[in-house]
């Protein structure tokens, strides 16, 4: 957890140094694609995956350049793994992750402006079963997106946010049972909220 | 002093790619298909080598009951861990319950009945304890609850260990292999010696847990 501490620690401290500090906080839904692909009994596939997950963002950046600013971002997304064993679906766990990245962003035109992130991926699983049975890993992660805003009034403003990120997963679960590779997972996440 | 500005503008904007550039290449670093393990070392599992059982996901958590002696319910939860530990989709899940009437399976500390109602038996038999597990099939049914149990047969110091590989190997009939191993490396060996699960007897386990079950449980 300390990724996520440091993050809220950055989160906090430029409101004392800078009034040109930007705060967001947003909400919306991610999708993930699938997190580990099997088969036990030929032709009989199996998926883990994680649900659409509610999702909220929080933000905090500074000018770094007149065009460009530097931030860090905490999303905190929650769903269900989901196990889908040949046609039938049944729930292993909620699952919950939690993704700090830290970023550059910049102005593309208008009111739109890119996102390049890097950062972690830490995976909180409700209860340590089956591949979560040794718990979550954490996970490197990468990470680009787009965001839209309009001036609400002098000091708030209205923002949309696409991301998009790239991790690969496994667990130690999946290691002692003889995965040989991770999963290759991408999530994209939509979000609306108001920036400070 | 725009146009240099401008150019810092360009040199972050670069660096923010150049970055990006650089982390997609560190993820994808070894980027292959999974590879899923083979899981080829398991043994005959059904009983009389046709009939295969499993509990079914609604059926989950099968309900142990277990008598409170000679250590046995821990015995029991670590036993139930170590199958539990089989699986990465949660295709068995197993609790310990304080009513045995409440039971799916019953393990008592005790000598199997002499002469059995039961449509299968399976037996085993160490130097300081036994143990056997009951299985009463009715055609496509299999009756609940699932009765095992363990008893002394000799005092002394491995009677603890014997206790625990036992429990271990009859909860492993209790859970779906209704046959013995033929290697003596195995738990579920008919006389067993290994105080743990070998790769065979995990991957044995899975692997029924997908195959068709030729019966159901009932009450």
């Amino acid at each position: 957890m300390r990724p996520i501490a440091a993050a809220l620690l950055l989160l906090a401290v430029p409101a004392g140094l800078s009034a040109q500090a930007r705060y967001t906080a947003r909400i919306g839904a991610t999708w993930s694609s699938t997190l580990v692909e099997d088969e036990i009994r030929a032709d009989e596939p199996i998926e883990l995956t994680a649900g659409i997950a509610p999702t909220l963002v929080l933000g905090a950046d500074l000018p770094l350049t007149p065009k460009n600013r530097v931030g860090v971002e905490l999303a905190l997304a929650r769903s269900d793994a989901e196990v889908d064993d040949a046609g039938a679906t049944t729930t292993l766990t909620s699952l919950t992750t939690a993704t700090i990245t830290a970023g550059l962003d910049g102005r593309v035109r208008d009111a739109f402006r890119w996102r390049a992130a890097f950062g972690a991926i830490k995976y909180l699983p409700g209860e340590e079963t089956g591949v979560f049975r040794e718990g979550g890993p954490w996970r490197w992660v990468a990470g680009a997106g787009l965001d839209w805003s309009r001036r609400l009034n002098h000091r708030l403003s209205f923002t949309a946010g696409l991301r998009y990120d790239y991790h690969r997963f496994t667990t130690d679960a999946l290691r002692d049972q003889g995965f040989a590779n991770p999963e290759a997972v991408h999530r994209v996440a939509l979000t609306l909220g108001v920036g400070l | 002093m725009n146009r240099g500005v401008k150019g810092q503008g360009s040199r972050v904007t670069g660096i923010a790619v150049r970055c990006s550039l650089f982390a997609g290449m560190m993820l994808s670093a070894g980027c292959t298909d999974v590879q899923a393990p083979r899981r080829a070392e398991r043994y005959e599992w059904r009983l009389e080598g046709t009939t295969s059982f499993h509990w079914p996901r609604e059926a989950l958590p099968v309900r142990v009951w277990v008598e409170d002696t000679e250590n046995l319910p821990a015995y029991a939860a670590a036993a139930i861990e170590d199958w539990k530990s089989a699986f990465l989709y949660g295709e068995l899940d197993a609790r310990l319950v304080a009513d045995s009437n409440e039971a799916d399976v019953l393990v008592r500390n005790a000598a199997p009945p002499a002469t059995p109602s039961f449509s299968a038996r399976l037996f085993r038999r160490a130097p300081e304890c036994q143990g056997a597990t009951d299985l009463d099939i009715d055609g496509e049914l299999l009756q609940l609850p699932v009765r095992v149990y363990v008893d002394q047969r000799l005092a002394g110091a491995g009677l603890a260990a014997c206790y625990r590989l036992t429990l271990r190997h009859e909860l492993g009939h209790a859970f779906g292999i209704w046959n013995h191993s033929p290697s003596e490396a195995d738990a579920m060996f008919g006389n067993p010696v290994l105080d743990g699960l070998s790769d065979a007897d995990r991957q044995t386990m899975e692997y029924l847990y997908h195959f068709p079950s030729d019966v159901a449980p009932a009450r």
